[in-house]
């Protein structure tokens, strides 16, 4: 494959998934793979800015979004970040909030795209 | 020729969900069409290949990985996430011919495939 795109639709915390696919991305970029990662449904939640998680004792996720963006993108669906009722401004630096034609556009730009739904 | 790579990553344990034995019945329709199957096992799907595993209703799903090891399949488990889960190295805690390595291991796999497949929840 020549790119990899991981579709995270959890919350973090709650559940592994947000924390175990964004590290699937910082894999994929550590092997020189063109990798972003799309934050749908709860898993918008995941690049809300200011997260403190150690009162929980679990990794903050939110650091590992910086550890993905610039090489890869954080990309945040527009009408799922809506529909919480949240805005650009809640989240972190990284995220780049998209449309369903732009998440479109994107995929089509690529080629031979694997996607991993976490 | 050189063999097309299918990659399956499971990311649930054996059964409470059918993900797994749909993995093994996945790969054994790619390897008679001629792939080279690799599987790797993330957060609860490494509870898969555990030895010891005695259902009484369900095919016995490291039995079936094991097949399946013997047929080239190459099996790897997330270490992060064995290890989280009791499964080390030193104990060897799974049946023959898995191997539990990094993430960072499955970015070299699908770097090198020609199709990757999620299963799970």
């Amino acid at each position: 494959m020549k790119s990899a795109l991981v579709i995270i639709d959890r919350a973090p915390y709650g559940c592994e998934n947000a924390f175990s696919g964004l590290y699937i991305v910082i894999a994929c970029l550590n092997s020189s793979l063109d990798a972003d990662v799309l934050l749908m449904e709860d898993g918008v939640y995941a690049a809300v800015a200011d997260q403190v998680s150690g009162a929980i004792g679990y990794p903050n996720v939110e650091e590992l979004t910086y550890l993905i963006f610039p090489e890869g993108s954080v990309f945040v669906h527009e009408r799922s970040l809506k529909e919480r009722g949240l805005e650009e401004e809640d989240l972190v630096e990284a995220a780049e909030i998209i449309n369903d034609e732009e998440l479109h556009e994107i995929l089509s730009a690529k080629s031979e795209t694997a996607i991993l739904k976490i | 020729m050189e063999k097309k790579i299918l990659t399956i990553v499971v990311t649930e344990g054996p059964y409470r969900y059918q993900y797994a034995d749909i993995a093994f019945e996945m790969a054994e329709s790619a390897i008679r069409n001629g792939y080279d199957v690799r599987i790797f096992l993330y957060m609860d799907g490494t509870h898969i290949p555990k030895r010891n595993q005695a259902p009484q209703s369900f095919p016995n799903s490291a039995e079936r990985l094991r097949s399946l090891v013997k047929k080239g399949v190459k099996v790897t488990s997330c270490i992060r996430c064995s290890t989280a889960r009791g499964y080390t190295c030193s104990e060897r805690p799974y049946i023959n011919g898995v191997e539990i390595k990094s993430v960072y291991d499955l970015g070299e796999w699908v770097k090198d495939s020609h199709r990757v497949i999620t299963l799970g929840c």
